[in-house]
């Protein structure tokens, strides 16, 4: 290419670019300023209730789309603003910044391009096409995957919002968050308790400090695994099938905890009288017998519950 | 909102702290003079904060003294004051050199890069914090430890010492932990969502040091576009597991990365104090990663054979210092090299290595242990799942995971001379030895194949993303990978 078509090609690059860039932003400005205005006049209940849909029975997705509703107006209201202020910022400088965003492409294709010291044969000249072709859709590929990222953080909104893990219990069981409230409610927060169990329990160990979980971990079940719904039974001893030195660290309580099918004995499922009310308040059930064991005891045991 | 301003405090503090330690890296290697560009500066102290950060907290508790709020305090004034003294010192040496007008404006392509990236780095902070931790690793490794260290205020908490205490991996190393006991101090409360802010810095330091780094050695629109690919790989961001979270895989990638840069800048490197420079800064990163997590030590072996191995094979020449110089000489000053790499790591990590031998071994693998020909060869047949499966996620998966397996291939199949000379082969070997380790690991752990590597892969080869992409900068690089004549004409901070 010599250098006037060169030139040529700049100006009309420039030219293309300077008012894409114009049409674009200055639509944006527009619509990003209309999309603030609607979001600060528009009352949040009339957003959530456009979101949720009556016909639906599944009550996580109503819940689901109302928090979506809700983060998207909170958004709404604090970004577009600023997008629209931005918008117009660079409508204002379009034309310095689409000779800044021709620079660049040009950059990108010297970057890219052979040294000169290369020959002049087709395979050499493939090799700049394959490096754009690359950087290009490493980066396309990462656009897509940010717009994931957003629509997913406006779906992890109506669950986690700004509480603190402790009072979310996220991704964990059902049963797993309920022992975790159980005990909370039953020890002191500087408590010791040994579980026997057929659970990983990492994160009871976690949400309930500053107690402090102690468990024999059956050496078969070590570097087990668990899968959801108890679809792979862990081995576990029982409370009677335990090594004396366990009892060296000295528990405050012992826990039994069981969920697997060949560790529950459907007639303990009530022993504890405590857990088994708790559990009844906890689902307003009052007639609830929970599928899974707990039996928490003082230790040494003091005949009863805490 | 404690917990909000209590992270912005921990971070300031140390990365400011990380500034004044690389100005002490200066000072011992008689570099203070070279200019560098802002991006490696700040990259690196972020890093090297860091990991000081949580060093100086893991010693002062291992001689006896309490982690209490006061200390955590101190360690922010001190780091605080010790940085901005730095800073400023740094600025009225720059000014005596420079005026300010004479200075280069930066090329467009860079300028753009620099737009993106810092958006990107903006949005890491801000989604990371719009979840608490929520992952197994990050709450049955990590932060259980963070919270016992923020409890009880020592390393030696008995709960930590007890091989029943409810734990995963209570070998793992502390870095994480104490950064994030770090912040709960500064609040005064525990709130694992603020903790996460050490993971997008990071994200930060990473792909500043390798947009800084490459900017020197290459030019500065090459670096700072490598450094957005980078900054792009989906793997370490936006995806869950990557900086987001508060799991130890995107951090390992972040030290065990930027070690191997520096690593790969000191092979560039025929000045002496400028390549000790490198090659201790290499070595502290790479330290730092034995202190993220359990693979940085199998890393710190690859490191070691992948240059010994890039040594030999290209009969004992390696980085462009070796040119002009006889072969004993040569493989003298590579020795040399080597020996101050290994021995600076070594000393570091020997307070930890120490204490972590007096750690429970309860769900720990014992690889070394199980490390048998016997058993290597019995499990032989595992290769079949796991070569097959290792591919599957490079390069069938690259809509999940991103394309820099792709263009690592791509790079090495453009340019084959150039990827296998000095410094890329060293990257190519690396890279090749950490892949090995995968599967030998695969092999050796008493946990089912496909469970085990198949719900790992993807996080390990996430470890492996910056120097893969390092390599494709250096092989597509359109400087020629030669010594910089003149120093870079760009400013320090």
């Amino acid at each position: 290419m010599n250098s006037a078509e060169s030139s040529q090609t700049r100006s009309r690059l420039t030219r293309w670019a300077c008012r894409s860039l114009a049409v674009t932003t200055g639509f944006s400005v527009l619509a990003f300023a209309l999309l603030a205005g609607a979001a600060w006049l528009i009352p949040p209940e009339v957003v959530q209730n456009w979101a949720f849909d009556p016909s639906s029975t599944d009550a996580f997705a109503q819940f689901e789309a109302v928090g979506i509703a809700e983060a998207a107006q909170w958004l709404a209201q604090w970004a577009a603003p600023v997008l629209a202020l931005v918008s117009y910022l660079i409508w204002r400088h379009h034309a310095r910044l689409s000779l800044g965003i021709e620079g660049a492409v040009r950059r990108f294709w010297r970057v890219t391009a052979n040294p000169p010291s290369l020959p002049d044969s087709l395979r050499f000249r493939l090799v700049p096409i394959v490096k754009r072709v690359a950087i290009g859709s490493a980066l396309a590929l990462a656009i897509g995957h940010w717009g994931s990222a957003f629509q997913q953080r406006l779906k992890d909104w109506p669950y986690y919002r700004f509480n603190d893990g402790d009072q979310v219990l996220p991704n964990i069981s059902d049963a797993n968050r309920e022992v975790i409230r159980y005990l909370q409610a039953s020890t002191p927060e500087n408590a010791r308790i040994f579980v026997v169990s057929d659970q990983k329990l990492f994160f009871l160990s976690y949400y309930l400090r500053p107690r402090s979980l102690f468990h024999r971990m059956h050496p078969t079940a070590e570097h087990l695994i668990p899968r959801a719904n108890q679809a792979r039974q862990l081995a576990a001893y029982r409370l009677s099938e335990l090594p004396p030195d366990v009892w060296e660290c000295r528990p405050d309580f012992v826990l039994e905890y069981f969920e697997g099918p060949e560790y529950i004995d459907p007639a303990r499922a009530t022993e504890d009288r405590a857990w088994l009310q708790f559990a009844r308040q906890r689902t307003g059930d009052s007639t609830r017998v929970p599928e899974y064991v707990v039996v928490l005891r003082r230790w040494p045991i003091t005949g009863g519950s805490p | 909102m404690t917990g909000l301003v209590a992270a912005v405090i921990a971070v300031v503090g140390s990365t400011l702290g990380g500034r004044s330690l690389l100005a002490l890296f200066d000072r011992v290697c008689g570099t203070r003079e070279i200019q560098r560009p802002s991006a490696e500066i700040w990259g690196a102290s972020i890093l090297l904060g860091a990991g000081f950060t949580s060093a100086l907290a893991f010693v002062w508790s291992d001689i006896g003294q309490p982690l209490t709020a006061q200390f955590s305090w101190g360690q922010v004034g001190l780091s605080g004051v010790l940085g901005m003294l730095v800073i400023v010192n740094a600025r009225r040496q720059l000014s005596r050199a420079h005026d300010e007008d004479s200075r280069p404006a930066l090329a467009p392509l860079a300028r753009a890069c620099q737009v993106v990236l810092g958006f990107v780095i903006a949005a890491a902070f801000l989604q990371t914090f719009l979840t608490p931790q929520k992952f197994w690793d990050e709450r049955a490794i990590f932060a259980i430890k963070a919270k016992v260290l923020y409890e009880a205020g020592t390393i030696d908490a008995p709960e930590l010492l007890h091989p029943d205490f409810v734990q995963y991996h209570p070998r793992y190393p502390l870095m994480l932990p104490l950064l994030e006991r770090h912040v709960y101090a500064l609040a005064g409360r525990a709130n694992d969502r603020w903790a996460k802010v050490w993971f997008p810095l990071m994200y930060a330091g990473l792909v500043l040091s390798y947009a800084g780094v490459l900017a020197r050695r290459t030019s500065p629109d090459w670096g700072w576009l490598m450094a957005t690919v980078l900054g792009l790989v989906p793997v370490l961001l936006p995806d869950e597991y990557g900086f987001l979270s508060a799991q130890a895989d995107a951090p390992m990638a972040c030290f065990q990365g930027v070690a191997v840069l520096y690593f790969w800048d000191a092979l560039h490197e025929h000045r002496g104090a400028i390549q000790r420079r490198s090659l201790l800064l290499a070595s502290s990163l790479a330290a730092g990663a034995c202190f993220v997590k359990d693979e940085g030590l199998a890393y710190l072996l690859v490191n070691f054979l992948a240059w010994a191995s890039a040594l030999l094979l290209g009969g004992g020449r390696l980085g462009f210092e070796a040119l002009d110089e006889k072969l004993p000489r040569r493989l003298g000053h590579q020795l040399a090299a080597m020996t101050t790499f290994g021995l600076f790591a070594a000393i570091l990590l020997i307070p930890w290595m120490r204490h972590r031998a007096t750690l429970p071994t309860t769900t720990e693998m014992h690889y070394l242990e199980r490390m048998e020909a016997g058993r290597l060869l019995e499990r032989l047949s595992t290769l079949q799942w796991s070569l097959p499966h290792l591919v599957r996620r490079m390069f069938v998966e690259w809509r999940i995971w991103g394309l820099p397996w792709w263009l690592l291939l791509l790079a090495a199949l453009t340019a084959p001379r150039r990827s296998w000379a000095g410094p890329q082969r060293f990257l190519l070997l690396i890279l090749l030895g950490a892949l090995a380790a995968f599967v030998v690991a695969g092999m050796l752990a008493p946990a089912e194949l496909e469970e085990h590597l198949g719900g790992s892969s993807h996080r390990y080869l996430m470890q492996l993303v910056p120097v893969a992409v390092l390599f494709v900068a250096a092989v597509w690089s359109p400087a020629v990978s030669v010594p910089p004549v003149a120093e870079p004409p760009k400013r320090t901070a």
